[in-house]
């Protein structure tokens, strides 16, 4: 029996070269600026979005694979299992995609709602690819990853300004952060599929400082990532300090095209599964 | 011959109105959708009442025509937001017909109206029908054809009262986020509480007594479903058909039996079609039997629905938080950061156990966390707490930016416990420093004052005397020390260019965030919180 395949979407914000090793297939979400439409991580990568993010008078929009993209990957299985684990289906059609193209060509895939983003979902498709060099079934990874997906998945960010994810429409519960007179500096989570408020704090400073002490609130964690979208040395400086809390191998990943629509520059983040 | 009203009535309908819309401003607020969810409605237009207030009390004339120009005077420069603009057109129309007379007749405010319509449209530059323009123009049209003379203004304005009435009510068949939102328009329904100001002055009954009157939708409302297993709307479908020998008018024909909003138009390579449809994966499958599908989009309506509904809708909060402010820019910050109700402290911050109980009352949600912001007001607060039927709890902020920094520590998806402990913590971890000018002289501790020396109380303890704010500051600033962020709000009595040199002088000290904010207070030139 061949090994079960792991198949994610480009929202996963996989570090570069971690999808190769770990065979993990990534099916592009579409960035659209004006009239040019772009597939995240293939004909765009993050550096040169956020170039365009910044001069662009015109903002970007995303747009999920069609179920035919979807299609021609499941139709390449064959007699292969597969699990396809995706961004939550409360902030994309991206699931949906994927359900039709189960419809439309059949076969032995297992389509994984992860209820998370980016690296969230990331980390869940790299323990699944884990798990199946491992040799371990389809339906025992897909068992696993549902136990994870309700409440041991955790997500969330400094967001440097919120009229990225207002003007996407997806800042969700997270609106009641929005038109303050002070300037302040929000985070935001991913619970339950959407976006959340997590809590507002004065300064860049402390919100980092926020960030760690939630993370060292867990009690035990099995695998940790963190995010950026234009500050790379913050990012690493982060990573530092959590190796203090996490001796495991942290990730460190940028906020590709689509995610980075949303969360827009100056933007930090950290994913990590509980367990 | 009807008989004719002086510059007392005039005052005393003008005073009358503002306390009424006093009363109502909150709620107001909250009706706020168009043109942007942003309640504030109620409070601009209740700014821009006060506004003409005071520029009457500084008028010492009782004559009718010199007072209409201190109102329209007053209205032209308070005038805040749409709304509050609207408002003083009518103001401005109204003194126009005024003016030059000594006292006025119930057909010069008919009069007045006219021309106050005629402004308020005219001010607007796309006028929009089913908000106060509306109701202004409907109450100026019904009393212009009113021929009974011999009216008095009571009567008169009992009948605009009813015809406005009238008027709000059907604001949401005129305008359709209204009625998806399930509310009158907030602008109206703040003129009609001025009318009812009026009214309520001329008949010589109480306003401090009664509560203002709140217009019902007249309108049969859109069904909201309750639950996520209401199904109704299914998911709105596009694609295009790429192919050859397309047939428009058969793809047309077949998809109509698939769904409802079906709109299909291309030729004979290209077809692009739109339908609101329960099963997607059927057209869909179908649709591949005529070419190659793409651009495809699915949404689910039932989704779209509800966030429409979330983000329109007075959201039924869980807990909401009411907090006592005085300074328009305080209550402007308090709004901006989530305060459901913000109760005018009034000058000297001392807001009665009623003004807070009917702050409590306003806000959309039986559990109320609330914020006195102020050491005399804790036990008035506490009072209407036991008073109400709600279940509040009050969070004893101290001051102002105490308030401000338990504001930012509550989060509207924690338990009630958790907020009510981070907010109680927010407040003991935040420091402030009151500024202002000393009466008369006094001995404090070590301290001799001299009248008008600029004072400084850290959290309500009088520290410091300085002939001036900067040295002041300047002698402070190593108590104050270390700080991370320091807020200035600067009240009535001081500039923003001073309050610009104070933040200088804290960022000298090295202190990474300074922030200057418009506070707007009468009492303290300057509220500074350190953190």
């Amino acid at each position: 029996m061949s090994t079960v395949r792991i198949i994610t979407d480009s929202t996963a914000d996989l570090p570069s070269g971690v999808a190769e090793t770990l065979g993990i297939r990534v099916i592009p979400l579409y960035v659209r600026f004006g009239e040019e439409v772009f597939r995240d991580g293939v004909d765009l990568n993050p550096d040169e979005f956020y170039r365009r993010l910044m001069t662009s008078p015109i903002l970007p929009k995303t747009a999920a694979p069609s179920p035919e993209d979807f299609a021609q990957v499941y139709r390449e299985l064959g007699e292969d299992k597969a699990i396809s684990i995706h961004i939550s289906s409360k902030l994309s059609a991206t699931c949906d995609s994927a359900r039709q193209a189960l419809s439309m060509v059949g076969g032995s895939v297992d389509i994984i709602d992860s209820l998370s983003c980016s690296m969230g979902t990331g980390l869940l498709a790299i323990l699944a690819a884990e798990w199946a060099r491992q040799g371990l079934s389809a339906e025992e990874i897909g068992t696993r990853l549902r136990q994870l997906i309700p409440d041991k998945v955790h997500l969330f960010g400094l967001i440097d300004n919120l009229e990225y994810l207002h003007k996407g429409g997806r800042l969700g519960k997270a609106q009641v952060f929005l038109g303050s007179l002070l300037r302040i500096k929000p985070i935001l989570g991913v619970k339950d599929g959407e976006v959340y408020p997590v809590e507002r704090v004065r300064t860049r400073t402390r919100a980092i400082e926020r960030m760690l002490e939630l993370v060292s609130e867990v009690s035990s964690i099995q695998a940790l990532a963190v995010l950026h979208s234009t500050t790379p040395d913050e990012a690493h400086r982060l990573a530092q300090q959590l190796r203090n809390i996490f001796s495991g191998q942290i990730y460190l990943s940028q906020f590709g095209p689509v995610l980075g629509t949303y969360v827009g520059p100056g933007t930090l983040g950290i994913a990590l599964i509980e367990g | 011959m009807p008989r004719s009203y002086d510059g007392r009535d005039l005052r005393g309908m003008v005073a009358a109105a503002t306390r009424w819309l006093e009363k109502a401003a909150f709620q107001i607020d909250a009706l706020n959708v168009f043109p942007v969810p942003d309640g504030d409605t109620g409070t601009n237009m209740l700014l821009t009442m006060k506004a003409i207030l005071q520029e009457l009390e500084g008028c010492s004339s009782e004559h009718v025509g010199e007072m209409s120009q201190a109102i329209a005077r007053g209205a032209l420069m308070g005038a805040r937001g749409n709304s509050g603009v609207i408002l003083s057109q009518v103001w401005k129309g109204l003194a126009a017909a005024l003016s030059g007379k000594e006292v006025f007749t119930p057909q010069d405010f008919v009069q007045g109206m006219r021309e106050g319509t005629a402004l308020a449209y005219k001010g607007v530059s796309r006028p929009v029908e089913g908000t106060m323009l509306t109701v202004i123009r409907e109450v100026s049209e019904a009393l212009s054809q009113d021929v009974v003379t011999d009216h008095d203004l009571t009567e008169l304005l009992e009948k605009a009262l009813s015809i406005a009435a009238d008027s709000v009510g059907r604001t949401p068949s005129l305008l359709p986020v209204l009625k998806q939102a399930g509310v009158v328009d907030a602008g109206a329904q703040g003129f009609y509480t001025i009318l009812e100001g009026f009214v309520y002055h001329l008949k010589g009954e109480d306003v401090e007594s009664a509560t203002p009157k709140f217009i019902s939708p007249a309108v049969p409302l859109p069904r909201l479903p309750m639950t996520a297993e209401e199904v109704g709307y299914g998911y709105c479908t596009e694609f295009l058909i790429r192919g050859r020998e397309l047939k428009v008018e058969k793809i047309r024909r077949q998809l109509e039996k698939e769904g409802d909003s079906v709109m299909v138009v291309g030729d004979s390579n290209t077809v692009k079609v739109h339908l609101h449809t329960p099963d997607p994966g059927k057209v869909l499958h179908r649709a591949l039997g005529w070419g190659s599908l793409h651009d495809i989009l699915i949404r689910n309506m039932d989704d779209q629905y509800k966030d429409f509904q979330e983000k329109t809708l007075p959201s039924p909060r869980k807990t909401a938080v009411v907090a006592v402010a005085n300074g328009e820019g305080f209550v402007r910050v308090f709004r901006s950061l989530g305060a459901s109700v913000v109760i005018p402290g009034g000058t000297t911050m001392n807001p009665s156990t009623k003004d807070i109980l009917q702050g409590i009352e306003a806000a959309p949600s039986e559990k109320v966390l609330l914020l006195p912001n102020n050491s005399n007001v804790i036990p008035a607060a506490e009072q209407a707490a036991r008073l109400s039927d709600k279940q509040v709890t009050v969070i004893p902020s101290r001051n102002l930016p105490q308030g401000v920094a338990a504001l930012l520590a509550f989060n509207p998806e924690a338990d009630d416990r958790v907020n009510i402990e981070a907010m109680e913590k927010a407040c003991s971890q935040i420091r402030v420093l009151e500024v202002t000018q000393a009466v008369r002289r006094a001995r404090w501790g070590r301290l001799r004052i001299k009248r008008g020396e600029v004072i400084g109380l850290l959290d309500g303890e009088l520290i410091a005397a300085n002939r001036d704010i900067r040295g002041l500051i300047s002698e402070v600033l190593p108590q104050l020390l270390p700080a991370e962020v320091v807020t200035i709000y600067y009240g009535r009595s001081a500039s923003e260019e001073e309050a610009q040199e104070l933040a200088q002088l804290f960022r000298e000290e090295g202190i990474p965030e300074v922030e200057v904010v418009y506070g707007g207070q009468p009492s303290y030139s300057y509220i500074i919180s350190v953190e």
